[in-house]
This record gives C-alpha cells, sequence and structure tokens, in this order.
C-alpha cells in the first residue's frame, strides 16, 4: 500500500469522526470544562514535599525577619507601616495602576495582534482598563509559568478576588485570562470577553505585575 | 440559556438564536475553527457559517446537544475549508498531526474496494469502538480526534504527562485498527 493511500484512509478516518455520537462529544466537551483533577499518588507526594519545602521556608523567613521585627519594636517603626501591600493579586494590581506601569486605556487603544504580549486588566468598579507595555521575554516566562502551574490552582466560582478582570493578549490575536482555566474554550480573539474568575491566579502573575511596577 | 430554549428560537426564526448561540458557543466554535486552520480570520468566518447552517438546519433538525450539533458543523466547514485552502499548495490535508497519528489506525497492507472504507460502516464502527471504553479514555480520544485539542492540553487536564497521554492515545488506535480489520473494515 502507497503512503498516499494510507493518508487517504487515514483522511476519511479523520473525516468520519463526525459521526461520532453527540452524547460522546457533550461528553468530551464537558471534561475540558471540569476543573482539573490531578492523580491522588501525586497529589500525596506533592503534599509531603510542599509540607517540607513550606517548613522550610517558614524557618528561614522566621530566622531573616525575626531581627528586624525585634528592631521594629524597639523603637524603628514606620519602614514597614509604609511599605506597599503585595500580598494579593489586587494589591499588587493597585499598586501598578497607581505607578502607571499599567497605563489607562481604552479596548480600541489594545494592539490585539501586533506580535506582542501585553497584561490589561479592568477595574471593575469603575469599569476602567488598564494595559502594560509589551512583556519582555522574561516576563513572558512567568506567563508561562501561571498556565504550568495552572491545575494547582484552586479552580472553584468565587474563590478569585472581583476586584479587578485581568487578560493576556498574546499578540496573535487572541486573549486569555489567567483567571480561568487554561482550555480551548477559554479563549477568544481580539477582544476582552466578560467572565467569571474560575481559578486563582498563580504567584508567577503576581511576580509579573510586580516586575511591571518596578520597571 | 439552556439549549433548548436557544433551540425553540431558531424554531421560531427569532434571530436572537444567533446572538444566543455565540454567547454560549462561540468561543468554543472559534476555538475549534482555529485548531484546524490556524487563522483567526478564517475561524471568524466558518464561525459564522456555521450559524447560519444551524440556521438552515432548524427546522427540521431539533438537536438535544447544541453544542455537539454545532461542533459538527464547524468542524466540517473548517476542514472543508482547509482542504480547498492547502490540498493542492502542500499535498496533503490537515490538522496533519491527528490525520498522521490515524494512519496507524491504517495497515500496511489494508484493502478497500475504491481505496475507501464504507461510511457509515466507519462511523457505526468508531461509536461501537467508543461504546466499549472507559470515560477517561474515551474523553482522550474524542478530545484529540474530533476536537483537535493538543496533547499538551490533553495532559493538563488529565493529569497525565504529555509522555503518558501519547501512550495511552498510541494504544487507543491500536485496539481501534484491530476493530476496523475484525469488522472487515480494511
Amino acid at each position: 500500500m502507497t503512503s498516499q493511500l494510507k493518508t487517504r484512509l487515514a483522511e476519511q478516518l479523520f473525516d468520519a469522526m463526525d459521526g461520532i455520537d453527540d452524547k460522546y462529544l457533550d461528553e468530551a466537551a464537558r471534561w475540558r470544562d471540569k476543573p482539573v483533577v490531578r492523580p491522588s499518588r501525586t497529589r500525596k507526594s506533592h503534599a509531603a514535599r510542599n509540607w517540607l519545602i513550606a517548613a522550610a521556608i517558614t524557618l528561614v523567613v522566621t530566622m531573616a525577619v525575626l531581627p528586624a521585627v525585634l528592631q521594629s519594636s524597639v523603637g524603628s517603626r514606620g519602614v514597614n507601616a509604609e511599605s506597599p501591600d503585595r500580598s494579593t493579586l489586587s494589591a499588587c494590581i493597585r499598586e501598578a495602576v497607581s505607578k502607571q506601569a499599567l497605563a489607562p486605556c481604552t479596548e480600541d487603544d489594545i494592539p490585539f495582534a501586533d506580535g506582542r504580549t501585553y497584561v490589561v486588566v479592568r477595574d471593575t468598579a469603575s469599569d476602567r482598563l488598564y494595559v502594560s507595555r509589551s512583556l519582555s521575554a522574561e516576563e513572558l516566562r512567568l506567563v508561562t509559568k501561571d498556565l504550568n502551574t495552572s491545575s494547582q490552582q484552586p479552580v472553584a466560582s468565587g474563590t478569585a478576588p472581583d476586584e479587578f478582570r485581568i487578560w493576556i493578549v498574546n499578540g496573535d490575536g487572541t486573549v486569555t485570562s489567567p483567571a480561568l482555566k487554561p482550555s480551548a474554550g477559554n479563549v477568544d480573539m481580539g477582544c476582552l470577553f466578560d467572565y467569571e474568575p474560575e481559578r486563582l491566579p498563580s504567584d508567577a502573575i503576581r511576580d509579573l505585575i510586580l516586575r511591571l511596577s518596578a520597571s | 440559556m439552556e439549549d433548548c430554549q436557544i433551540v425553540d428560537q431558531y424554531w421560531a426564526r427569532d434571530e436572537k438564536a444567533i446572538e444566543n448561540t455565540d454567547k454560549k458557543y462561540g468561543r468554543l466554535l472559534r476555538s475549534l475553527s482555529f485548531s484546524v486552520l490556524s487563522s483567526h480570520e478564517d475561524a471568524e468566518e466558518c464561525t459564522n457559517d456555521t450559524y447560519l447552517e444551524a440556521w438552515n438546519a432548524m427546522p427540521d433538525a431539533r438537536p438535544t446537544f447544541l453544542g455537539a450539533f454545532l461542533s459538527k458543523i464547524v468542524r466540517r466547514v473548517s476542514i472543508d475549508r482547509y482542504r480547498h485552502d492547502h490540498r493542492q499548495k502542500r499535498g496533503g490535508f490537515g490538522p496533519d498531526a491527528a490525520v498522521e497519528e490515524l494512519t496507524e489506525c491504517i495497515p500496511d497492507d489494508a484493502e478497500t474496494p475504491d481505496g475507501l472504507m464504507e461510511n457509515q460502516r466507519l462511523r457505526d464502527t468508531i461509536n461501537l469502538f467508543l461504546s466499549g471504553l472507559p470515560e477517561d479514555r474515551r474523553v482522550l480520544f474524542v478530545n484529540r480526534y474530533f476536537y483537535n485539542a493538543p496533547i499538551a492540553e490533553l495532559a493538563g487536564r488529565s493529569g497525565y504527562t504529555e509522555t503518558n497521554v501519547k501512550v495511552i492515545l498510541h494504544r487507543l488506535r491500536e485496539q481501534l485498527r484491530s476493530l476496523l480489520e475484525k469488522e472487515e473494515l480494511l
């Protein structure tokens, strides 16, 4: 059999997938919309490892912070009191907006397909939009890191902060959001689609916003 | 909005049906089309063509699973478009990766009258194959070969590694190949 004929039959097989029963198509589409579940074996080993890492980090942080805390308690107050809150993504976004690292814009200003990647946020209270400068290669790595860790993020609706909506404009027309589970259904083109948050963006996104603020 | 309410709007020739279809399924359809065509403009056109076909098909059609019904249309429209644009240029047809994987289902010594398998029996056999699979395997197969989902996405969603997903799909293709031979389609 020639490879050409083999490919032709494979094409026919691919075409025939159109005949898949609707209930199986519906089942598969629903599966893509379900929260990500990690295998229990992995979850168990990750839990143990994460506990050890958390314990180690706590120890190191305590050792590093303790002198500063002691110092502040004996009279050198003020420095820590004035340092900005960076504990949440919303707080980091607020800081970035105040420093104009995220600049006010309208949807028409956003370059959806100029080959560069941007972060766009919308303040849900004022409905104002803000866009970042184009991301560097290192900053793009943080976006990828967020995608790679997405399956570890909480996925229940209502868990993500409602203060801002956040999108990544990918430069090829596609728009995604780190507040949504990565799936084909959560990609749109050339517009800032409204959405209900499905997960908390990972710390990589917070790091990205902090980098934008610092630059 | 529930599928049945949107279908009722189609049957009532209410143009809001298309608006509501786009709200509920627009992203899924554009994304499926884009996975075939790799062009946002073409994907947008194919999605609009899909709405027109759905408008013309209802009535008489009353789909229970509107998403699946529309997905079939957009997939076919997009593949036709891809073939039209690429067959002469590339001598093949896409999405190339999925088709290439499916060549594993075709034995080297396959014998088919006119070089083609019998279409309806082929579709029945695929459904027979799917009905015998556990759900976790079936969703991987359908997402890969109908929705054209990338391996990386399937790995992310299933919790398996990409290598695991490739191995699972390879075994599923082998099972399908055995069934196609058993049913004397090849």
